[in-house]
């Protein structure tokens, strides 16, 4: 359970900044605008609208750019392995030689430029994790898929799913590691033998857990009908979005973001 | 024999914690030894020690005579043979089951040791008596038991490759007073038998009567080791936060400051008898 | 406040049902005890208390409600509440505040009004400065008086806690059990389900189950002195009232005596 504490990736910092306060929703219609905008982007100067919202938006949550850009080294081989293979298999007049490997203009640029849409990914998915609880994210993906509701779309039940499998994380990491190290000290051996073999000797820490599991699940459903829960119906918030006026702004700021920068684009060319 | 123990998790990440620091002990061959203090104390981790589960980061741990070595450090020394010798019971041992009869699930360990099966039924049915349960119990699905069998059966699983040490992790845990009375005597009598017991426990009535030695714990450090009568002074004198030395002990340890000659002892029988004794002496 | 007459319950067919004929009342602001060996059937009638299992025989009433009524089930559960043993399995959501408002939620209150229960819920346990904390780093202690946060944030004035001890170290029981005295001082009914004797001392009333039977019912003294309680019953005279009892018996102690170790040691009299 240690090393979660360790995960700068995806977690979640409670504190009152603006952009805490803003509804989840925005955060995330938000983010799916700005990853388009960082997608479509090419230019040097498109890179600096991007890196400069990142930086606002982090001072705004009031996070240390530090966390933020360690919250990057868990994917930091992903981005460095994509570049590599951009940089030497791209098609494009090759510019430098060794062997088979060549590197041309084009690999140059689609692996930085790779390399800046991932890490800019990363960086703001962080800030939204960051920024809203696990409780208030899954309140928000479930309101946003509400009107789904109608055409029969179980937008609560998988909000309500991802709140507990959230919530048991912490909790069934540390049985496998108990569960783990019994069967280990029965003589257990994880680490040799072929395919086979390893993967049978997992099952005496796989049965367990899945007895755990569904123990757990029995035992939380109890206690929830204990506590009058039935479903979405009738439920209310005790943190009830309210849209504000800085959510549509917000919005329409981000949109702006990437209008402007199609228009300088094909300006400036 | 453990010098110096010192195991630290994460070491040298933003979120360092030392999980236990500099602690030493030395533990004897058909002893009972107790390790007590308050949850996240360290006393798990250092049991995980006992059988090379874990690792030291500094320090030392060596098993008759055999030394682990370091976490980290590329070894020949064979750590599943240690597990061998040294038994170790977790917490709620009931949850690892998972075969589909008794024997297959005491057959795992020795299975995994590379017993011959003929041997492994013998120690299987030895097993199974040492906790009490007879043979009839072999056939019979571990998840269709009681959870006072399923338990005992957990902890036979542990015993059939006889191992030289036994180290327990709160075994009391959760089961009422006449489990735990069944526990503690199938416990003594594997005692009585030569097997050296550590025993990790919260329930300090257990290690106050029955431990050679005790070792107290707070946040990862040692800061008693010696025989239950010391420890229980020691406790008196300075208490340890999480640790509440029992009911009748305690008793006694407010009549020894009245400077009545009383035993320190869990056992109200004994103390009572001490009494009239006291009285009778004094008049 | 709650009644019961008659109630018998079988899991199965076969075999000795749970519960057998079981009849007693609980009044407002009691603190009663629900003692017995396992298998005694003291879960299985906890669970009747706020209608998560209906008697198969007799009946149960919860102010003056019928629990086998279907539509009265939410306000039963809002008058009584229960705590169970594992401190996980009953903690629905990350953070400590939410997780007390999941009850009021549930109900479909207003914001302010949820907002308002959960304070003060967390205040009466102690809990307030947890409020936002994760709710993986509390606890055992902690986490069963979260749970009974969320119980009392839900209305209720009664609160069932079935074994929820057995999990924790001495020092979360110690937390508990002091909560519980707390509880039982502004008025809140308590029915504790324990095999810890030492827990049940300050209790009004002992209700002892055995085999399915509702065997005896008297104050917490008048049963540590009922011959052979410990072999009929299969429970354990916790071993500070058995040294009590010895010195009194022996005429070292005043019948008086608190049963403390302290109290116990100062008012012994060896003349």
């Amino acid at each position: 359970m240690k090393f979660l504490e360790n995960m700068s990736f995806g977690q979640y910092v409670p504190s009152s900044s603006w952009l805490h306060r803003l509804d989840p929703r925005t955060k995330v219609c938000g983010l799916i605008l700005i990853l388009t905008g960082v997608f479509m982007a090419s230019r040097p100067y498109d890179w600096l609208i991007w890196t400069t919202l990142l930086v606002v938006c982090a001072r705004l949550s009031r996070t240390g750019l530090g966390f933020l850009f360690r919250s990057i080294r868990t994917v930091l081989v992903l981005i460095v392995i994509t570049s590599v293979l951009n940089l030497f298999f791209a098609e494009g007049e090759p510019i430098w030689k060794w062997g088979f490997l060549s590197v041309s203009r084009e690999g140059i640029e689609l692996a930085w430029t790779m390399a800046l849409r991932l890490a800019l990914l990363v960086l703001f998915a962080n800030l939204l994790t960051l920024s809203t609880s696990p409780m208030a994210l899954s309140d928000g993906l479930e309101r946003l898929f509400s009107p789904l509701k109608r055409v029969g779309f179980p937008a609560h039940e998988l909000a309500m799913m991802m709140t507990i499998a959230l919530r048991f994380i912490p909790t069934l990491i540390g049985e496998t590691d108990r569960i783990l190290k019994a069967q280990l000290a029965r003589g257990a051996d994880l680490d040799h033998g072929g395919m086979m073999k390893r993967v049978k000797s997992f099952i005496p820490v796989l049965v367990p857990l899945f007895v755990i599991v569904f123990q757990s699940a029995d035992d939380l459903a109890i206690a929830m009908e204990a506590r009058c829960y039935r479903g979405g119906e009738g439920r209310t918030r005790m943190k009830p979005f309210v849209w504000r006026t800085v959510d549509t702004l917000s919005l329409v700021f981000c949109a702006a973001l990437i209008a402007g920068q199609k228009i300088l684009n094909w300006y400036v060319g | 024999m453990i010098d110096g123990l010192c195991h630290i998790y994460h070491e040298n990440t933003a979120l360092q914690a030392a999980a236990l620091e500099g602690v030493s002990l030395s533990i004897e061959k058909g002893s009972w030894t107790s390790f007590i203090g308050h949850t996240g104390s360290g006393k798990s981790t250092l049991a995980q020690h006992l059988n090379a589960i874990l690792r030291p980061t500094r320090g030392s741990v060596s098993i008759d005579g055999v030394e682990v070595p370091p976490d980290g450090v590329r070894t020949k020394v064979d750590l599943r043979a240690v597990r061998r010798r040294v038994g170790l019971v977790f917490q709620y041992p009931e949850q690892q089951l998972f075969e589909e009869t008794v024997r297959d699930e005491l057959a795992y360990a020795p299975r995994n040791w590379g017993m011959r099966e003929d041997e492994i039924r013998a120690r299987s049915l030895e097993a199974l008596g040492a906790v009490g349960l007879d043979e009839s119990y072999m056939e019979r699905n571990p998840f269709s038991l009681s959870g006072g069998e399923k338990r005992r059966v957990a902890i036979a699983s542990v015993l059939t490759t006889k191992p030289e040490y036994l180290v327990l992790d709160e075994p009391t845990a959760g089961i009422d007073g006449r489990g735990r009375a069944l526990l503690l005597s199938l416990l003594d009598r594997i005692h009585r038998n030569g097997t050296t017991v550590v025993l990790i426990t919260h329930d300090l009535e257990i290690a106050f009567s029955r431990s050679d030695k005790i070792l107290v714990l707070e946040r990862g450090r040692s800061v008693g080791f010696g025989t239950a009568d010391e420890v229980a002074r020691m406790l008196h004198a300075s208490p340890v936060p999480g640790l509440v030395v029992p009911d009748v002990m305690s008793a006694a340890l407010v009549m020894r400051d009245k400077g009545l000659r009383v035993p320190l002892t869990c056992d109200p029988e004994k103390l009572a008898a001490a009494l009239l004794r006291e009285r009778r002496r004094r008049s | 406040m709650i009644s019961l007459r008659g109630v018998g319950y079988s899991y199965s067919d076969t075999g000795r049902p749970a519960l057998e004929n079981v009849s007693f009342d609980v009044r407002q602001g009691e603190w009663i005890a629900l003692v017995g060996s396992n298998g005694s059937g003291k879960s299985t009638l906890a669970k009747h208390l706020n209608a998560l299992l209906v008697p198969q025989q007799g009946a149960c009433f919860i102010l003056g409600m019928d629990t086998r009524d279907e539509s009265q089930l939410w306000k039963v559960r809002t008058t009584v509440s229960m705590v169970f043993q594992n401190p996980e399995n009953q903690i629905v959501s990350t953070v400590v505040e939410d997780d007390v408002a999941f009850g009021p939620e549930n109900l479909g209150l207003a914001p302010e009004e949820i907002r308002r229960r959960v304070d003060k819920a967390l205040a009466t346990c102690g809990m307030t400065e947890q409020a936002q904390k994760a709710v993986y780093t509390l606890s055992g202690g902690q986490k069963q008086r979260l749970a009974i946060a969320g119980a009392l944030a839900m209305g209720s004035k009664c609160l069932v806690l079935d074994e929820a001890t057995a999990m924790l170290d001495p020092a979360g029981r110690a937390e508990i059990i002091a909560l519980l005295r707390h509880l039982h001082g502004i008025g809140v009914t308590l029915v504790q389900v324990t095999h810890r004797l030492e827990e049940i001392v300050d209790a009004d009333r002992v209700l002892v189950l055995d085999k399915g039977r509702l065997d005896w019912q008297g104050t917490p003294e008048e049963m540590f002195r009922v011959k052979d309680a410990e072999t009929r019953w299969g429970i354990e005279i916790p071993a500070l009232v058995r040294l009590r009892d010895r010195l009194v018996s022996a005429g070292l102690l005043g019948r008086d005596a608190p049963l403390t170790a302290e109290g116990i040691g100062e008012a012994l009299c060896l003349s």
